[in-house]
């Protein structure tokens, strides 16, 4: 009777046996569907044109609100522009400011924590105290008010953007960097005699790179929104320019044609999650303690 | 022991061997051959310098003009030999005479070319010391009985009756030295001493030579390296609120040190004490906040980053923890390569390349394992990695913070004797800090004490163990464990009782004194000078040497 209760605790305690297929889908599958939306988002950015047989900005006043049909997928909006035509071209500005703006802020961001982080004494209090004072405002609010002085059109939009932007990444770099230089492959480094710059740039920063590439990737997605947000504010693109955030605001009246302004919606919330998925993938991927096996 | 010259910790003495400029040639037929060119060097007391360079580098000559042993064709052409101040090149060939095989010795390289073989050990040993006069026949005889024991020969007294060829090569070497040691020299100069000599025999005596080197203070070499005086780093702690006053840690507060050329130097005390830091601010990783850190005479206390930049190459760092102190997205070829390049070292990659796999197999790695990253390796690995980046620069001066505390006890055993035979290859200077009393007794000429930020003793290491002064040191000492199980049973253990105070507010006066069981109202008054007690013995208490427990007795006091 004890080999039978023996035989069975053995055979419950053997994990679940995955098959390497099985595997793979459990730890990369989610990062790989992001990248797979994101690709795909890429590749229609890339050849709208070619996709649709319309002009994004023609108006056609005759067939303005039409619901979807098969001439227009997605139908049309209140100036007849075919909305999955505008949709495909609007990929183009969404993704490319999205992903500037957050690289930009990046590289800016990372360099001046890691400056303050590294220099300590003045210069950390200098650039640590002003990225206190951007974070104090609501970011949206802020660059709303920049934008606004600084007028319409989409570059403006980008700065006023960036501005709000890089205060999290210097927060986030000054962090991991304090942390890497007191080690003492910093300290042996700084024995040789190599200078500050080279330090930070050559041994440093690669150390700490990994959680600053999961906040990049995550927010692409944020910088989307917020980008489409400024652009349903008003701001941002230039009005006949198409751009998810002014299509959704195009459509924000018409509440009996849904289509104007789900549509873009629907696109917004896949490109974001796209680059979720993609961010908690490489999130997992470089910190081994929530490796998923 | 009879000590002929002081070795000293302060050392304000002149060096005992001053050469300058010297020159010796050869007058050959086919013209003057330059063997010694302008040669200058010094050896303090109690020094060993080392003399390197490959056969007909001058190193024999060299030896051979400081004793004027030099025979036509060759000659002093100029310089100037002073030893213990006296002109050398000027003496007569009396005063010559009396130097040599009396204060100024000579160990040569073949032990069987330098022993008379038609005479016995005995009359050989006794002829040296009777004839600088220092002996009488019978004090001689009975001296070199002793002095054969000493050198480690079994049965000195049947051994001394033999004949030079009844003895080993290694044997022989040992009568050698004998022989050089009978008359108490201050100088003894070694040409190659243990070339003839097989490798396990090579060992014994060079153990041999450091150990007469302690023993009686004989110098073999050196200047002084590095001169640290009044050494201050103070590190604000953050205020704790807008109106409390800021606090300070006193991690290092006005500590003196010395490290001669080629020496190892012990800097030992409990976790806390500052010796990181001290050796942090020795490297200039921080800047201190006062003191002079004099680095070959370069005061370096207060040298920008790009000033020191050039002395980076001399001095180099050996790190605690093997598992931080490597890049772990660089590999092992880079992390050795990059010093190699940034310093000038390597020109091309090849070079660097070539470099790499030598200092690889220098430390006893493999030079496959260049392109291999740190996480690939166990601790022991990773800190021979460690130490050969530190030798990539071709450091004169290494400090080791804690090279082995992070390691199993036989892979520690292995590192230390990697950094033995590193030092014996490049002729190193090491500040080798530990907490670890066992291993810096074994490893170290002198011991430096440290607690809270302040030197409380210095002495030679075998000294220290033996006569510990301060009352701190001692309790540090009883901590170390000794093999031997009945000797470890029977003796006294002190406990050192409670924490150490804090090094934001220490103690006023001596530092020690809360936790000192002979402490007096004084001891918290007046803070003790590092004062000498003996020759090159320094302590800082009151009541230096006054701190004797026997083993009941302590525990009664302390207990009852």
């Amino acid at each position: 009777m004890t080999a039978l209760v023996d035989s069975h605790s053995t055979v419950l305690a053997v994990a679940p046996v995955r098959t390497r297929a099985q595997r793979w889908r459990r730890r990369y599958g989610l990062a790989a569907a992001g990248a797979a939306i994101i690709l795909a988002w890429v590749l229609i950015a890339i050849f709208a044109p070619l996709l649709t047989p319309y002009h994004p900005d023609t108006v056609e006043v005759t067939v303005r609100l039409q619901p979807p049909s098969p001439a227009h997928w997605l139908g049309t909006d209140a100036l007849g522009r075919d909305v999955l035509t505008r949709l495909l071209h609007g990929a183009r500005i969404s993704l490319t400011t999205g992903v500037v703006v957050v690289v930009v802020a990046a590289v800016v961001g990372t360099l001046l924590g890691g400056i303050a982080a590294y220099a300590r004494g003045r210069i950390e209090e200098l650039i640590m105290r002003l990225t206190d004072l951007v974070l104090c405002f609501p970011p949206i609010i802020l660059a709303l008010a920049i934008a606004a002085a600084l007028g319409i059109g989409t570059t403006n939009t980008i700065i006023a953007m960036l501005v709000v932007w890089w205060p999290k990444f210097a927060r986030l770099a000054h962090s991991l960097v304090i942390v890497q230089r007191s080690q003492e492959y910093v300290e042996a480094a700084m024995v040789i005699g190599f200078s500050p710059a080279r330090i930070l740039l050559r041994h440093i920063l690669p150390n700490a790179v990994g959680p600053l590439i999961v906040l990049v990737t995550l927010d692409v997605g944020n910088a989307i929104i917020t980008f489409a947000g400024l652009s349903f504010l008003g701001l941002g693109v230039v009005p006949p320019t198409s751009e998810w955030g002014s299509m959704v605001a195009e459509g924000r009246e018409l509440v009996s044609q849904w289509w104007v302004a789900t549509f873009p919606g629907v696109a917004i919330l896949t490109v974001v999650l796209g680059f979720n998925f993609l961010g908690d993938g490489i999130r997992d991927w470089l910190d081994p303690k929530s490796r998923r096996w | 022991m009879n000590v002929a010259v002081k070795p000293s910790a302060a050392g304000l003495v002149p060096p005992v061997l001053e050469v300058r400029d010297l020159k010796t040639q050869f007058f050959t037929d086919e013209g003057v051959v330059r063997a010694v060119d302008g040669v200058s060097f010094s050896v303090g007391a109690g020094e060993a310098l080392g003399i390197v360079g490959e056969s007909g580098s001058g190193k024999s000559v060299t030896a051979l003009s400081l004793m004027r042993l030099l025979e036509e064709p060759s000659r002093i052409a100029g310089g100037e030999i002073r030893f213990q101040g006296r002109d050398v090149l000027g003496a007569d060939p009396e005063e010559m005479r009396n130097l040599r095989g009396g204060r100024m010795a000579m160990v040569f390289q073949d032990p069987m070319t330098s022993l008379n073989p038609v005479l016995r050990i005995a009359r050989q040993l006794v002829e040296t010391m009777v004839v600088h006069g220092n002996y009488t026949g019978d004090q001689a005889a009975d001296r070199a009985v002793k002095m054969l024991g000493r050198m480690g020969i079994n049965a000195p007294e049947r051994a001394i009756h033999s004949y030079p060829h009844q003895f080993s090569g290694g044997m022989r070497q040992r009568v050698v030295l004998a022989m050089g040691m009978s008359n108490d020299p201050v100088l003894l100069i070694a040409d190659e001493p243990t070339t003839a000599l097989d490798v396990t025999i090579q060992a014994q005596i060079l153990e041999l030579l450091r150990e007469l080197n302690r023993d009686f203070g004989t110098a073999g070499r050196s200047e002084r390296l590095l001169e640290v005086r009044g050494l201050v780093k103070h590190f604000p702690l953050p205020k704790s609120g807008f109106f409390q006053k800021r606090l300070i840690v006193h991690a290092v507060d006005g500590v003196d040190l010395d490290v001669a050329r080629g020496e190892t130097v012990g800097l030992v005390g409990e976790s806390g004490c500052g010796k990181s830091t001290l050796a942090r601010v020795l490297i200039r990783i921080h800047k201190p906040d006062a003191g002079s850190i004099v680095f070959e005479g370069q005061d370096i206390a207060a040298a920008s980053a790009a000033e020191i930049r050039p002395l980076r190459r001399r001095m180099q760092m050996v790190f605690q923890d093997p598992y931080a102190s490597l890049n772990p997205r660089m590999t092992v070829a880079d992390t050795i390569g990059e010093p190699l390049r940034f310093h000038g070292l390597a020109a091309t990659a090849a070079e660097t390349r070539e470099q790499v796999a030598e200092l690889l197999s220098t430390v006893g790695l493999n030079p496959k394992a260049a392109q291999r990253y740190p996480h690939e390796f166990s601790g022991g690995q990773r800190q021979r990695i460690s130490i050969a980046r530190a030798l990539a620069v071709k450091p004169d001066f290494i400090i080791a913070d804690e090279p082995i505390s992070a390691l199993d006890v036989n892979i520690q055993a292995q590192i230390i004797n990697l950094m033995l035979e590193l030092q014996e290859q490049f002729g190193l200077t090491y500040l080798f800090i530990a907490h670890d009393l066992a291993v810096v007794r074994h490893i170290s000429d002198r011991v430096v004490v440290l607690y809270l930020g302040k030197v409380v003793e210095v002495a030679r290491s075998g000294v220290l163990f033996e006569r510990p002064l301060h009352p701190y040191t001692r309790y540090l000492i009883s901590a170390v464990p000794v093999p031997d199980a009945a000797v470890e049973r029977q003796r006294v253990h002190l406990q050192l009782q409670g924490e150490p105070p804090s090094a934001v507010d220490p103690p006023s006066g001596c530092r020690f004194r809360t936790r000192c069981p002979i402490a007096q109202p004084v001891c918290a008054d007046v803070p003790p000078p590092l004062a000498e007690h003996e020759d090159g013995h320094f302590a800082a208490c009151h009541f230096a040497g006054e701190f004797r427990p026997t083993n009941g007795r302590v525990h009664a006091a302390r207990h009852g």
